[in-house]
């Protein structure tokens, strides 16, 4: 019967009610979507992360990620003949494994001259990059020749060359001599990611393993066929390379500091409009009840006349201030769907700080983002009554009587 | 000569004061008063005279200045809130001048409400409270809400909550004040009828002459003092 008499004492007020449990929804919606929408901004940053930067793993010498500067370039160099190689790429879990050298070289035009970062890597393998550019002009490597090119979108406008042209590329072999090779402009590309775009070039890895004059790698790049089971295999895949101690292996987020920082942020940001809702619900909710108490003055008189406890009348608000937070929650949780979806279906793009292309919005649907956003609505909604309804169960019963002549 | 019941309830030397700014106000000065079990007591005077303060004691709502109130020989000075709570919850019944019924709630909620505070199962709650409105002539209202009963029908709902819970002692301050003299007459029979049929003890205040006819005990008070106790036209001053 107590819930009863809380549910009419609820609906008792529609218009206060109907405010109240929109201001509840609006916030259960915020958070639904604000965490929805991190989830993808995070989850596809990680993803162009690991297809075209870091893979799920890398492999390197020891002392290439502490940039040793005692360590000659042919040290930080991995023999890809290795067994161990092959084991870690017979994994069952392991998609591709594929090697990549990066280095500085300079290219030539027939006007410019200008250094710029090179990254090889077998094209032919690493089909996860190759899908993940986005060639903006041109077209990307062809798979026939191994003498080709493609330039990063902010690049290209530096090296005044346009695809179609051919390009010499001059840098140091691992050795230490100058040689040179003249590579076909095929195309620009864009990873979405400025740092890359801005001043990387690519080829395959057959050209500038001839140019650099070695038959060796500087990472291996390890991609898996699912990226949820990347803490899963770690151990299995640290043991197929025991028998190679020169090598280490190290999980992409080890080596992805940008990364790792967007998503401080926006745990810091999420937490922080939270708290701000919250704080909201919570007044909001406050004031309701302690209206709800000053109306309801000489019934509280009443109830504590016949037998009422204290306890009593604080439970009767606070069950009334569950039942809006559930009400609100049950309203909201369609309501943040299709506000979601809809948003989500506008594909709006918005410009990211570090990327070149626009994000297009997406909301994901997240069960623990709606059961969290609810349990933070009800329990606030509830705890919003604890102060109004403890001053209830304290009035003076006399005075309180009073209020019914 | 009738035989007395029991003693359910008594007030000895009982004072109550207020702290008003600077001034001190005595709203009750060394009452006694007793009332036995079966007895229909009205407490008389005009307003200010310390009926309700008295009543409010009576009803453990409020505490005494000095003095001591019993009821049904359990003292209420006592530090306790619950347990004050739960004397009123099962000695004693409230009719109050406004009616004081839950809005939200049918006639029938109303009257259960003082049940959910003892071990009752909510058949036997229906059972007793069904009970009760028909003991007050109004069993065929039991699904309506206050705002769709008349006053007088409003005030036989309080007198059912008042008994459903069969406390010791119903208190009733000016129960016919917001009503009209005909249903005024209907609601103090009906009270007569229960302290007659059902020995129901109760207590009332009213400043109405009429009213005081009804009761078979008046106890006159003025100035927070008592100034006569008369039983059936007999004053015992």
């Amino acid at each position: 019967m107590l819930m009863n008499i809380a549910v009419r004492n609820v609906f008792r007020n529609r218009r206060r009610t109907a405010l109240n449990v929109l201001m509840i929804a609006a916030s259960f919606c915020s958070i639904v979507i604000f965490h929805g929408f991190s989830h993808s901004l995070v989850g596809s940053l990680e993803e162009v992360a690991i297809n075209t930067q870091f893979g799920h793993y890398q492999v390197a010498t020891q002392g290439y990620w502490d940039r040793d500067p005692d360590l000659r370039w042919e040290q930080k160099m991995l023999d890809t003949s290795r067994p161990e190689i092959q084991a870690l790429a017979d994994h069952p879990e392991v998609d591709y494994v594929s090697g990549r050298i990066f280095f500085f070289g300079l290219l030539n035009t027939r006007r410019t001259s200008l250094s710029a970062r090179a990254q090889a890597f077998d094209p032919a393998v690493e089909r996860r990059l190759m899908d993940n550019l986005e060639i903006v002009e041109g077209e990307s490597f062809t798979g026939e020749n191994p003498f080709e090119l493609i330039v990063g979108l902010g690049l290209q406008k530096h090296i005044s060359g346009n695809p179609g042209d051919l390009i010499t590329l001059v840098a140091q072999t691992v050795d230490g001599a100058v040689n040179a090779i003249d590579l076909e402009f095929k195309g620009v590309f864009a990873t979405g990611i400025s740092e890359v775009d801005d001043s990387t070039f690519m080829l395959p890895l057959q050209a500038a393993q001839l140019l650099l004059d070695t038959d060796d790698v500087e990472t291996l790049v390890v991609l898996l066929n699912r990226a949820d089971v990347v803490s899963s295999v770690t151990a299995d895949l640290k043991a197929s390379l025991k028998s190679f101690p020169e090598a280490t292996l190290r999980q992409w987020r080890e080596l992805a500091d940008l990364h790792q920082q967007v998503v401080s942020y926006y745990k810091v940001q999420n937490t922080l409009i939270e708290g701000i809702l919250i704080v909201l619900v919570f007044l909001a909710i406050m004031n309701t009840v302690s209206m709800s108490v000053f109306e309801r003055i000489g019934e509280i008189g009443t109830a504590r006349a016949i037998g009422d406890r204290r306890s009593d009348i604080l439970i009767q608000f606070v069950i009334e201030g569950f039942i809006l937070g559930c009400l609100a929650v049950v309203i909201a949780v369609p309501i943040a769907a299709l506000v979601a979806t809809g948003l989500t279906s506008l594909q709006i793009p918005i410009p990211l700080p570090g990327s070149s292309l626009p994000y297009l919005v997406e909301i994901a649907l997240l069960p623990s983002s709606f059961v969290y956003a609810g349990l933070i609505s009800v329990f606030t909604a509830t705890m919003g009554t604890l102060g109004p309804a403890f001053r209830a169960s304290r009035l003076n019963i006399v005075e309180a009587l009073r209020r019914n002549q | 000569m009738v035989e007395k019941g029991r003693l359910v309830l008594e007030a000895n030397r009982v004072s109550k004061k207020y702290q008003l700014g600077q001034m001190s106000v005595t709203a009750l000065d060394e009452v006694s008063v007793q009332v036995h079990q079966g007895e229909f007591v009205a407490l008389a005077g005009s307003s200010g005279s310390g009926k309700t303060t008295l009543l409010n004691l009576f009803g453990c709502l409020d505490l005494p200045s000095s003095g001591e109130v019993k009821v049904d020989g359990v003292s209420s000075l006592v530090d306790d809130d619950n347990f004050l709570s739960g004397l009123r919850a099962t000695k004693l019944g409230f009719v109050f001048q406004n009616f004081n019924l839950f809005q939200v709630l049918t006639a029938r909620e109303n009257v259960e409400y003082p049940l959910l505070k003892q071990k009752v199962s909510k058949a036997e709650r229906i059972e007793r409270a069904l009970m009760a409105l028909e003991k007050v002539g109004l069993k065929g209202f039991a699904d309506r809400r206050p705002n769709q009963l008349s006053g007088g029908q409003r005030q036989r709902v309080a007198i059912a909550r008042a008994l459903v819970h069969r406390p010791v002692i119903i208190i009733a301050d000016e129960p016919t004040a917001s009503l009209d003299k005909k249903v005024a007459v209907e609601i103090l029979t009906l009270m007569r009828e229960l302290n007659e049929r059902e020995g129901a003890t109760i207590v009332f205040s009213s400043h109405d002459p009429t009213a005081l006819e009804f009761a078979r005990r008046t106890v006159q008070m003025s100035d927070g003092r008592v100034v006569s106790d008369s039983a059936q036209g007999t004053s015992s001053f």
